[in-house]
């Protein structure tokens, strides 16, 4: 009977979340059991747990109620009841605004990272060159342990680093070129399970060629001004310039020669 | 005995609080493989299966908005777009805040060709991928913003070349749409992407790249003028006091690209008779003639990239049936086009100017101040905003001519802006205002003449026009033109020009 309870009590463990996507290598680590196992599609992942990709290695994870974790090639990390810790590589992670979803901590080198329901972020740890956090959408409290007493907002679209042996750098704006590598590198492993890019071929596809219209002969060069009225405006500056009377009269007008300038000057004795 | 009767009593206790635990758990476990084989369904492209697992997992867990997001993937992808959308809905309500959520609701937006509200919701996303569709619908930003990836030599610049070579084809941006393809073939070379092989092969067969491609143009133009002031002078001093006159013109044009180089020539005629007064205004009654060129060299293989533009325009004016030749002009110059920001062009260009008054002018040896033949430069700015149906044009110049007599000689100024609207239904509205500030001379030492040695002329005018497109080859036209000439007496003047015609074009 005491078997019985035991089996029972070994089968209550609530699984953390499931392995939904991997490519290449990873490697899954339960210290409980000395278990050390291939991580596949499929594999349900247990508080306590330790993953490792490979140097080709791709990994996705759903935890409910609504987190979701990709690690890229050479990450390590571990899942915890109360945070998943980083020590290293390349994450991604969304956590959904769903019910009962409380904000996610996530253990970095440096300091402690507070993922607000409703938000995507993606960091990066590599040894010696420090930590990068990109807040792609919501936002990010992060403890840097520099300044333990200050905890700092990071939001959407902003950008922060904690690197060795450098004074804060405090926040600055990220850009879609930071991050997309990683993004478009999830994709290709996803299969574009959207079909965006299947919606792109298809328009590329049908594209049909126009031949911007030969630009017409006041534009070659633009002429002085589009301001003379459609039909006039390549003529009648020309028509103006021949038919209108001469600025200065003729009798206004010295006649062809030098002009002379004398000067005397008075001066007393 | 009662030990062991405590112990099994815990034990009963302690089983059914496992049982249930055991249930709940298995719920769980039952959960995630059931998302996790949909999710691999999905990467499978096997949408319909991916469907059954994502349905069954949501009998377990009802409330999670990961659950509706891949509900509504499996959907859209099996083209049940109402159903997708209503999906996505609901994971949006449980909270799904995801980026992929507005893609997918994006991609079904243009699958079902409603770009507006694919716009609104790619605004919004800030992904590459988003950024790619937003350039389908021709947004000027997502182009911009796409062609910062051109230079990654992974895939997302394959992608973003093919793409944005495809719209500067749309756009009839050939130069570009070539230089663009060929980034394009680099990259499918380099990477061997298998996917977007075929259809960059497909498109440079559709581009004609690397042969000579050229297209034409003509235009027919005919309107009936009412104008007030058709001789140019001041009040009291004019023969007439209005009149109504016919202008016809006609502009053939051509357009040859080659390499990375686009050459445009146009050839523009006018012909203006007066049905009154004709005996005095037999010397208005002009014919113009004007060949006109420009070669432009596209600087980057950017979607809209800077363009370096060499111009070259004869014009030619004669008047009563050619028996008065009033003047021959040569005008041309470098320009430089550069995008500035999504929306906005700036322009600027040098040009020189000679031109050479024959009948009107007398010889350089009768009155020499009198003489108006002059060689002049002239230099402009100008800012072109480009909205979806609407085009803005700020304009400033500078002109400076040397004349052979001192009188013309003349440094002005101008400024002018202009607007193109695109209304519904075919209805065009063009309008601009302009002032003009110029200054003649001086004649003599202007040290004796003092102000007496110098005129000036301010000029102001504005146009409002309505083009009514019937079909692609046939528009009407209503157009008013006024200008306020503000000068010395005897040289002031007003003219009003009010013109009703059509256009035909080719």
């Amino acid at each position: 009977m005491l078997t019985s309870i035991f089996l029972a009590l070994a089968m209550t463990s609530t699984p953390a979340g499931v392995v939904t996507h991997h490519a290449g290598h990873s490697t899954l680590f339960r210290p409980s059991v000395q278990l050390v196992s291939t991580a596949t599609s499929g594999q349900l992942i247990h508080f306590g747990d330790a993953i490792e990709t490979s140097e080709n290695g791709y990994l996705e994870l759903f935890m409910s109620p609504g987190i979701t974790l990709r690690a890229t090639a050479s990450s390590e990390l571990s899942i915890s009841k109360d945070f998943v810790l980083l020590s290293g590589g390349r994450v991604w992670l969304r956590v959904q605004k769903a019910a009962n979803q409380k904000p996610v901590q996530l253990r970095v080198w440096g300091g402690q990272i507070s993922i607000v329901p409703g938000s995507t972020i993606m960091t990066e740890y590599v040894k010696g060159r420090g930590l990068y956090l990109t807040v792609i959408r919501g936002a990010a409290r992060v403890l840097d342990k520099r300044q333990p007493n200050n905890l700092i907002n990071v939001a959407s679209g902003y950008l922060y680093s904690i690197r060795p042996s450098q004074a804060p750098s405090g926040i600055r704006p990220s850009s879609l070129a930071i991050w997309s590598l990683f993004d478009s590198e999830a994709r290709k492993n996803h299969q574009d399970r959207i079909g965006i890019e299947k919606y792109l071929l298809k328009w590329v596809s049908s594209m049909q060629p126009m031949f911007e219209r030969p630009l017409g002969a006041e534009q070659m060069p633009k002429a002085n001004s589009l301001l003379r009225g459609e039909a006039g405006q390549l003529f009648d500056d020309l028509l103006e310039g021949s038919v209108r009377p001469p600025p200065f009269y003729e009798n206004e007008v010295p006649p062809k020669g030098p002009n002379i300038r004398v000067e005397v000057n008075f001066e007393g004795d | 005995m009662n030990w062991l009767l405590g112990v099994v009593l815990a034990a009963q206790v302690a089983t059914s609080s496992v049982t249930e635990t055991i249930d709940s758990t298995k719920d769980h476990v039952t959960f995630y493989r059931e998302f996790s084989s949909g999710v691999r369904a999905v990467n499978q492209r096997q949408y319909a299966r991916a469907l059954t697992h994502f349905k069954s997992a949501q009998v377990l867990v009802e409330d999670s908005p990961d659950v509706h997001h891949y509900i509504a993937i499996c959907l859209a992808q099996l083209n049940q777009h109402e159903e997708a959308k209503t999906a996505l809905q609901l994971s949006k309500k449980l909270g799904n805040t995801s980026l992929e959520a507005d893609e997918v609701e994006a991609v079904i937006h243009l699958r079902q060709s409603n770009v507006p509200a694919a716009r609104r919701v790619l605004q919004n996303v800030e992904s590459l991928p988003s950024t790619w569709l937003l350039a389908t619908t021709g947004d000027n930003r997502a182009i911009m913003e796409a062609a910062r990836f051109l230079s990654m030599s992974d895939r997302r610049g394959l992608i973003t070349s093919t793409i944005l070579a495809t719209t500067a084809a749309i756009d009839g941006r050939r130069v570009q749409a070539q230089k663009l393809a060929e980034l394009a073939i680099t990259y499918r070379s380099r990477l061997g992407d298998i996917i977007w092989t075929n259809a960059i092969r497909d498109m440079n067969e559709r581009l004609g790249a690397g042969r000579v491609l050229f297209d034409t143009a003509l235009s027919l133009r005919t309107t009936f003028d009412y104008t007030t002031n058709p001789q140019f002078r001041a009040a009291g001093e004019s023969d007439v006091s209005n009149a109504v006159r016919l202008s016809n013109s006609f502009e053939a044009a051509m357009a040859v690209v080659f390499s990375d180089f686009r050459y445009d020539t146009a050839v523009y005629g006018l012909h203006r008779s007066y049905f009154t007064d004709q005996s005095f205004l037999s010397e208005y009654a002009i014919n113009g003639l004007s060949w006109a060129n420009r070669l432009t060299f596209v600087l980057s293989n950017r979607s809209r990239g800077a363009e370096l533009a060499l111009n070259l325009r004869l014009r030619d004016l004669y008047a009563d049936n050619f028996s008065i030749h009033y003047a021959a002009t040569i005008e041309g110059g470098p320009s430089l086009r550069l995008p500035v920001s999504p929306q906005l062009d700036l322009e600027m260009g040098i040009l020189g100017i000679a031109t050479d008054f024959i009948d009107k002018s007398p010889p350089d040896d009768v009155v020499s101040s009198q003489n108006r033949d002059a060689v002049g430069q002239s230099a402009f700015v100008e800012i072109t905003w480009l909205g979806n149906d609407i085009t803005g044009e700020l304009n400033a110049s500078i002109r400076r001519e040397d004349a052979r007599g001192e009188a013309f000689d003349v440094t002005g100024l101008s400024l002018s802006g202009r607007i193109l609207a695109d209304l519904s239904g075919g209805l065009i509205l063009r309008t601009g205002a302009g002032v003009a500030l110029g200054r003649f001379g001086p004649v003599g030492d202007a040290r004796v003449l003092g102000p007496a040695a110098i005129r000036t002329e301010g000029r102001l005018y504005g146009d409002i026009s309505f083009l009514i497109q019937f079909t692609s080859w046939l528009r009407l036209s209503l157009e008013n033109f006024f200008l306020q000439n503000s000068g010395r007496s005897g040289h002031a003047y007003t003219d009003n020009v009010v013109s009703v015609g059509a256009e035909v074009t080719y």
